[in-house]
């Protein structure tokens, strides 16, 4: 008790600073020691060189982390975290019925945590559970595109495990839960593991990423979580040599991981229907012409005007048939292929109780409010004016949006602000 | 009684008449409508040599042959003279129409029909291939009617040419006729069966009086047994075969014009099973195994035996519990087929498979050995072939008398025309969603049983059960929420693609927790009552329970769910 009392008059003094680019969050007790920065470096003292040791923007990308403060009325302790679990587990066990949760979320990835821990700021007696279809790792999700040039091992990747947060934050998990329908009229949601009854539900599932007709998903990778880019990680580092990596689709991530696996050393082919890369974020070739030489050092080579016609297994790997400009048809063979053509929002749970749909949940943009009673949306699965916009920025201010409800406490408007996008290729980061 | 009997006279006895009234108001409709037409239905279906079957409606099939020296077999009327009957049959009613029209009384209509025909262009199988149509088929037809009743001669002559002149048929074969054919493509898929189907049910009427004559036959006929069907092991295959002949298991089987109804056929499984789960679910196993032998490629199958399958002439069921299970990964493939000449020889053992008895027959899957290893052989099994054991099962805890046995099969031989699909898994995919939602009647059925049960105390008991969960208001609300998606899902069974699949799987499973609960509640509602051992909310704590385990179960529902909805990604 005494402890946590001198550790939260301490925390006070130390502030901390978000990462506008990836939500990294640089707090200054705890410093970036990988980077060089002892504990209890003030933002002052970082040198302009440092960068995010995430996303690579740097110091001058970073905000005092008002977003939290703006709610820190009401700190929990860890005691009465722990006492609201112990309760709820009680009456977990005694009840017939379902438990009824105050909130479940559904999603357990970045988006979903971020809304844990505003809630826990604000209330220790809320029950929440979170129905999660993985285990609900929490890690951060831009890492995975620069893990390989900036040598972060494949352990350190996962910062806690689902299960160890969700004792630490008192949420009931539901990992590997598939949510399968959403029972509004009974306030039920059907999942993988059984009915979870709720007062206030939250979606935060994200996206599925597209895998074009015609390629065979035994066939090509896609990666849109830690599970995923473990997987591949673990596939493509059985041999110890550099392998032949076939990625298509050169947007965000696909150039980003290109970018990452050439400086590693594999052989990397680029391709796209586009006449270049990042074509959806920059309009002019000239705006990624640094980008394009930085690569001539690298065994990356960008194909144009190129889509992939089939992808089949052979003794040594994969046959991939590429067609370039509609006219002429071109086999290579890669060890590997990486599908990063897009994303796509499921809409099995969100048809199931008929929400406004509008290329993802239709969200109202102040209060994150579907068009449902008691139903929130945040993350990549929304959509604010027919527009998504999937990035890592936003997602702790929606959790404040949203836990500021949830809570009962006066609303935290949500307020959309312009993108900045920055391009993490380590080669040379660009800003679009 | 002297007196009466001395007023003997000679007794009349007068054909039976038809409804005046009725004929009357069909002509003041007519009148007022003077284009109304409907379309008469037939499908011929070729047996074989020179024979073919007739179906039209739901009535015997009318058999047509050939004469010996024209290369049939004799064993039925040529075609031509099934003309001469549609004729003679036609001026029949019309007299019969005319003369109650006329208010004349008849005892006595016979025909006497001749048509001159011959055949020398040999069906213009290379004959005397110069004939123009006109001097092919009838050249001239006579008709001689024998026909007594209470009128004179001349009255009776005129109401014959009046027939005569407003027979449908005579007219028929007096006009020149628009007269189109042209050949039905069936596709890959096999859906062109949706076409060609035989006439499989009964003209249902609106769906409310079939479903209405379902119930009854289900409160008349299942009710007095229910008891000795669950605990006793009583088979009820005369009621069984009643309900098929009334169309409750054929609904989602094309008719010849007509849409399936998924739909339909669950909502009647959904009534019997109201009153007796254990019939609801041979109801199912008819129901799916009508549907394997529609889509199968096999005419033996998908025509003559898939109308009497669902006439109810023969039953049949479904033994693709293991492979189902296989597919998902959960078991092994329990049968195993070897291919030889002229089909495939499978052995193995079934643990259960229900609505069997010596001569009925199920779908089965085996698994192909050798080359084909990746393969899978689905077929007809019939029960009274060589090589086939029935062997009783162990008791179980209710629904005992669903005739469940295991199948011993020893070097089974499958014809080719007994194979229903070969691969499987295509057709499979094809039908999954529909095989699931039929399982849907049963949980619909269980649950409304154990909610009337709740109603049926509530008059004595609401002032306590008022303090219970699930009462029998909620219960019903969630009843037909889910019955609404269910029959929304029903509209497009044959959607294979697995977003689809996830939400009839969760359907299904919702079924089976709801009946769960329903049970039990139900038996909670009755109290002590619903605890003897003939109480039907005990019954349907079975019931319950079946639903809930038979394959797919709750737990097999659930991890498909949670299979189909992962990403899938390399090894």
């Amino acid at each position: 008790m005494s402890w946590d009392a001198v550790r939260t008059t301490e925390d006070a003094a130390w502030r901390q600073y978000l990462c506008k680019a990836c939500g990294y969050v640089y707090d200054e007790k705890a410093g970036d020691p990988d980077s060089g920065l002892p504990p209890g470096t003030r933002y002052e003292d970082i040198p302009d060189d440092w960068y995010c040791p995430i996303c690579g923007v740097t110091k001058s990308d970073f905000v005092l982390c008002d977003a939290m403060s703006c709610i820190t009325t009401r700190q929990a302790t860890t005691e009465r975290v722990v006492a609201g679990l112990h309760a709820f587990n009680q009456a977990q066990r005694t009840s017939r019925k379902p438990y009824l949760h105050d909130v479940v979320i559904v999603g357990g990835g970045m988006a979903g945590w971020a809304l844990v821990e505003s809630l826990r700021r604000l209330s220790s007696s809320l029950s929440i559970a979170m129905v999660s279809d993985c285990d609900a790792t929490r890690y951060d999700k831009p890492l995975l595109s620069v893990a390989l040039s900036k040598h972060i091992s494949l352990e350190s990747l996962a910062k806690e495990s689902g299960a160890a947060a969700a004792e630490r934050l008192g949420v009931t998990l539901y990992a590997r839960t598939a949510a399968i329908r959403i029972d509004h009229d009974r306030r039920m949601l059907r999942t993988t593991r059984g009915e979870v009854r709720y007062r206030r539900l939250v979606l935060a599932y994200g996206v599925k990423p597209v895998l074009p007709k015609g390629l065979l998903p035994q066939h090509c990778w896609r990666i849109n979580h830690l599970d995923h880019y473990l997987r591949f990680r673990q596939a493509l580092e059985v041999h110890a040599h550099p392998r032949r990596v076939l990625i298509v689709g050169a947007g965000l991530i696909g150039t980003e991981l290109a970018d990452d696996l050439a400086r590693s050393n594999h052989h990397v082919t680029l391709v796209d229907n586009a006449a270049h890369p990042l074509n959806q974020l920059a309009a002019e070739r000239s705006q990624v012409e640094p980008l394009l030489s930085a690569w001539e050092r690298l065994p990356l080579r960008f194909l144009s005007h190129t889509t992939v016609r089939e992808v089949s297994p052979t003794k040594n790997g994969l046959v991939v048939t590429l067609e370039a400009n509609l006219d002429h048809a071109d086999s290579i063979e890669v060890d590997h292929v990486l599908v990063c053509v897009g994303q796509q929002v499921e809409d099995r749970l969100a048809q199931s109780v008929r929400l406004n749909w509008v290329n993802g949940i239709d969200v109202d943009p102040a209060t994150l409010q579907t068009s449902q009673p008691d139903i929130y949306a945040m993350g990549d699965c929304i959509s604010m004016y027919g527009k998504s916009h999937r990035f890592v920025e936003p997602l702790r201010r929606q959790a404040c949006t949203i836990a500021s409800q949830l809570a009962g406490m006066e609303l935290v408007r949500f307020e959309h602000r312009p993108e900045l996008v920055r391009v993490k290729t380590q080669s040379c980061p660009l800003t679009l | 009684m002297s007196q009466e009997l001395s007023t003997i006279e000679t007794v009349v006895e007068y054909l039976r008449p038809i409804d005046a009234k009725g004929l009357a108001a069909f002509a003041e409709k007519g009148r007022a409508n003077p284009g109304s037409r409907g379309t008469n239905k037939v499908r011929t279906v070729m047996e074989g040599q020179y024979r073919s079957l007739s179906y039209v409606g739901n009535h015997a099939p009318v058999v047509v042959d050939e004469p010996l020296h024209l290369f049939g077999q004799d064993t039925a009327p040529a075609p031509g003279e099934i003309v001469l009957s549609g004729l003679g049959a036609c001026l029949a009613v019309g007299i019969t129409a005319v003369a109650t029209w006329k208010n004349v009384k008849l005892s006595k209509i016979e025909i006497h029909l001749e048509g001159d025909i011959g055949n020398p262009a040999a069906w213009g199988a290379g004959g005397a291939l110069e004939k123009q149509a006109h001097e092919m088929g009838f050249q001239a037809i006579r008709v001689k009617v024998d026909v007594q009743g209470d009128a004179s001669k001349e009255v009776l002559d005129e109401i014959v040419q009046h027939a005569n002149q407003y027979s449908p048929v005579a007219n028929t074969l007096r006009n020149p006729i628009p007269f189109d054919i042209s050949t039905i493509l069936i596709t890959e898929h096999g859906m062109g069966h949706v076409d060609t189907a035989l006439t499989l049910a009964a003209d249902i009427g609106t769906h409310e009086s079939f479903l209405a004559k379902i119930s009854s036959i289900a409160q008349l006929k299942i009710q007095p047994l229910v008891q000795a069907i669950d605990q006793d092991g009583l088979y009820p295959e005369a009621v069984l075969k009643e309900l098929a002949a009334a169309g409750a298991m054929s609904a989602h089987l094309a008719k010849p014009y007509g849409e399936s109804d998924f739909g339909l056929a669950i909502r009647s499984i959904a009534a019997v099973s109201r009153v007796c789960g254990a019939t609801g679910f041979m109801m199912w196993c008819q129901s799916v195994c009508g549907l394997y032998l529609q889509q199968s490629e096999s005419a033996v199958l998908n025509t003559i035996l898939l109308s009497q399958h669902a006439q109810g002439k023969r039953l049949g069921g479904t033994a693709l519990s293991n492979p189902m299970k296989s597919y998902a990964g959960i078991e092994q493939f329990l049968l195993k087929a070897t291919a030889v000449e002229g089909g495939f020889v499978v052995s193995g053992t079934l643990p259960w498979v229900s609505n069997l008895g010596q001569n009925h027959y199920c779908g089965a899957i085996a698994s192909m050995d050798g080359e084909d290893r990746e393969a899978e052989l689905m077929f007809l099994l019939r029960c009274d072939a060589p090589g086939v054991t029935l062997r009783e099962c162990p008791n179980f805890s209710g629904m005992e008398g669903t005739a469940t046995y295991a199948l011993h099969l020893k070097s089974y031989f499958v014809p080719h025309e007994d194979v229903i699909a070969n691969p499987a898994k295509p057709l499979i995919r094809r039908i999954r969603a529909g095989f699931v939602l039929l399982q849907c009647g049963m949980a619909a059925g269980v649950v409304q049983g154990a909610i009337d049960s709740m109603w049926a105390v509530e008059g004595q008991l609401g002032h306590v059960n008022q303090y219970l969960e699930d009462r029998p208001a909620a219960l019903q609300a969630e009843l037909d929420g889910l019955l609404a998606r269910i029959l929304d899902l029903a509209c497009t069974p044959f959607d294979d693609t697995d977003a689809f699949f996830v939400n009839v799987l969760d359907v299904r499973a919702h079924g089976a927790e709801l009946s769960l609960r329903a049970a039990q509640s139900a038996l909670l509602h009755q109290g002590a009552r619903g605890y003897l051992m003939s109480s039907e909310v005990q019954r349907r704590i079975r019931e319950s329970h079946f639903v809930a385990i038979v394959t797919p179960a709750i737990k097999h529902l659930r991890s498909e769910m949670a299979r189909l909805t992962r990403t899938e990604l390399p090894a």
